[in-house]
């Protein structure tokens, strides 16, 4: 009877599935879009990367020293940084609260013990039972706070699926549109500037060639950081589709189809977040 | 429908680009034929367009972000919600209060007691959605 009661009642309790999957995912977007702090200081570096294009004056290629582009000149570029980021930290600080929340970590059973001991001499019970008592309440605790933090868990992402949606519409699109040309910009301003310097000069001199091949080398690190910009982007719109797929579940965060594409979105986020890292690691 | 602020400076930026990008072909093409003042006045020009270009493009971006607000007021109250949640878990005296309907319910359990058993997870589950 009383075996049959304990497997009734786990098999009832267990029922509440452990949203594990959510804080892997969670964990992964949190630590995929720190990335972003490279992507919003890109706006400020081709800042600087146009002022010191304008500031030279390579009348010819052997002039190339000028004066560095000074903080105030790239003022409006320091404020589309800060407001990118403050309203990316936003998605973050959410992403963050999502993953303290689906994670074991805050599983209770510090007071577990001290609980027993004290409820122990009110009971009755030997210290064999206490022990037995302690792997089944902690097992049960586990269960019962797995299933408060799932109705949390789905409470929050239902309300803040549709404004995370936009938000990442929004993003998505200032990267593709207004990030991307600001790329194309910087690299119009950095062609002109290689082909000012080779104006009225003979273009067959080593002096010409390492001149050209050091424009391309530079065009070349702009184009890669361009493309990470963009696949930061997917990834944005990876997370977005994530959260969208766990508010359809419905707090049945255990279902087959959902945990496969969790999967599939988590690995495509780490792709891409290698690409980021990876584009703007380097200092040219 | 009218371009909205963001869209009107996104697309002066691109015309002032544009207009750069068309001197600087200009001066490649006619560098022989010009006077070196000249040059030096298309090149400036040129450089005056790249740097309000670039301002443009920049007041543009601050515009969209400053549209999200309202979104991200909705994400900020959902993130709310989740810390008040995770703060309720991780408070030590409402931890202490679950965890000892848990208990009970352990104990009502392994006393082979169903009335009793289903009495505390009845006060277990009041406990949690408090």
């Amino acid at each position: 009877m009383k075996q049959l009661s304990v497997v009734v009642l786990f098999s009832l309790l267990s029922g509440c599935n452990q949203p594990q999957e959510i804080a892997t995912f969670a964990a992964l977007t949190d630590r995929a879009t720190v990335e972003f702090v490279s992507v919003a200081h890109s706006v400020v570096r081709n800042c600087e990367i146009i002022q010191k294009t304008n500031r030279e004056k390579p009348e010819s290629i052997f002039v190339t020293a000028g004066p560095e582009a000074t903080a105030n000149e790239c003022a409006s570029s320091d404020r589309a940084e800060k407001a990118l980021l403050d309203s990316h930290k936003v998605i973050t600080g959410y992403m963050n609260t999502l993953k303290l929340l689906a994670s074991d970590n805050i599983l209770i059973t510090q007071p577990a013990d001290g609980a027993i001991d004290s409820l122990k001499s009110g009971l009755k019970i030997s210290d064999a039972q206490v022990v037995a008592l302690k792997g089944l309440t902690n097992a049960i605790a586990k269960i019962a706070t797995d299933g408060y933090r799932r109705r949390e868990l789905a409470k929050m992402i239902d309300m803040a699926d549709a404004p995370l949606q936009a938000a990442v519409t929004a993003l998505a699109e200032v990267i593709e549109v207004n990030i991307a040309k600001d790329f194309d910009a910087t690299a119009d301003s950095l062609k002109s500037y290689y082909r000012r310097g080779l104006r009225g000069q003979d273009t067959s001199t080593v002096a010409s060639i390492l001149w050209i091949e050091q424009g391309e080398a530079e065009l070349a690190a702009l184009k890669e950081k361009k493309e990470a910009t963009l696949g930061y982007c997917r990834m944005l719109k990876s997370i977005a589709g994530g959260h969208a797929k766990l508010k359809a579940a419905n707090g049945n965060f255990k279902s087959a189809g959902l945990v496969q594409f969790l999967v599939e979105a988590a690995k495509s986020i780490q792709a891409e977040q290698l690409k980021v890292e990876r584009a703007f690691a380097s200092r040219r | 429908m009218p371009a909205t602020v963001d869209e009107s400076a996104e697309r002066w930026a691109d015309k002032y680009n544009d207009a750069a990008n068309a001197i600087a072909d200009f001066l490649d093409e006619n560098f022989d034929s010009l006077v070196p003042e000249d040059v030096k006045e298309f090149t400036k020009a040129e450089k005056a367009l790249r740097k309000l270009a670039k301002q443009m493009r920049d007041e543009a971006i601050v515009f969209k972000m400053e549209g999200l607000n309202e979104d991200l007021k909705a994400i900020s109250k959902a993130t709310e919600r989740g810390t008040k949640a995770i703060l309720k878990i991780n408070d030590v005296k409402n931890g202490i209060r679950i965890v000892t309907g848990v208990i009970k319910l352990g104990v009502a359990v392994v006393s082979g007691n169903p009335g009793a058993a289903v009495a505390a997870a009845k006060d277990l589950a009041k406990d949690l959605k408090a």
